[in-house]
């Protein structure tokens, strides 16, 4: 199955606002869908990034499921 | 305490400052933050900035949480431009109100640190020798 992700700064603009990666199933933890991005999108693999789920930064363990709404967060660079 | 955390898409965005000073908070520290050009040697054009607007207002209600629980503060206001901003030009305005000065002072570094850090908001230089996504954090 598909599972849509919003992207942000440079990945929006090498991406798009969102990709879709293929996960196995649901609950799935942020750390394989993190995997998953890696593995079809292999030339950020050196760009580290942090996680939201639902508007809120998440950690690496946290389960989502299909409906939530995942978005990958660039190094940020405000003010 | 009061906030008022706004992502703003031109100069006029920015705050009204008198509404939030009262009799009570002796102190207003206040930090604008302006493009600099030169930026490492190289004459910045301009910058874009973008941002993740649900999670900036719920990043800003976590930090002004966290301000509130280690200083004295009455009122935090933060305003951020959002698209094409040139040199010269304000890209953030922060304040913080309280009764004495330290805790202003120090609330508002603390404020301007963690908006550097966490806030989810990009930004791409545009210079003389073309352009590049800044990096501060992760």
């Amino acid at each position: 199955m598909m599972k849509e992700i919003h992207l942000f700064g440079l990945l929006k603009e090498k991406y798009g606002d969102t990709v879709c990666v293929e996960v196995p199933a649901f609950p799935i933890t942020i750390e394989e869908i993190v995997k998953a991005f890696r593995k079809s999108h292999s030339e950020v693999n050196d760009i580290p990034f942090l996680i939201a789920v639902n508007h809120f930064m998440a950690s690496e363990k946290d389960a989502v499921n299909e409906n939530d709404h995942i978005a990958l967060l660039p190094p940020v660079s405000g003010g | 305490m009061k906030t008022d955390f706004q992502l703003i898409d031109d100069a006029k965005g920015f705050p009204d400052l008198e509404q939030f000073r009262s009799s009570t908070s002796g102190a207003e520290v206040v930090f604008n933050g302006i493009v600099r050009t030169p930026n490492k040697g190289l004459d910045v054009l301009y910058l874009e900035f973008e941002a993740y607007e649900a999670l900036f207002h719920n990043e800003m209600k976590r930090i002004a949480e966290s301000l509130n629980s280690q200083y004295q503060i009455h009122s935090v206001v933060l305003h951020h431009r959002i698209g094409h901003v040139l040199p010269g030009e304000l890209v953030v305005v922060a304040a913080v109100y309280s009764a004495h000065r330290k805790d202003a002072f120090q609330a508002c570094e603390m404020l301007m640190n963690e908006l550097k850090s966490t806030a989810p908001i990009w930004k791409k230089e545009f210079n003389s020798d073309g352009s590049f996504w800044v990096s501060q954090t992760p």
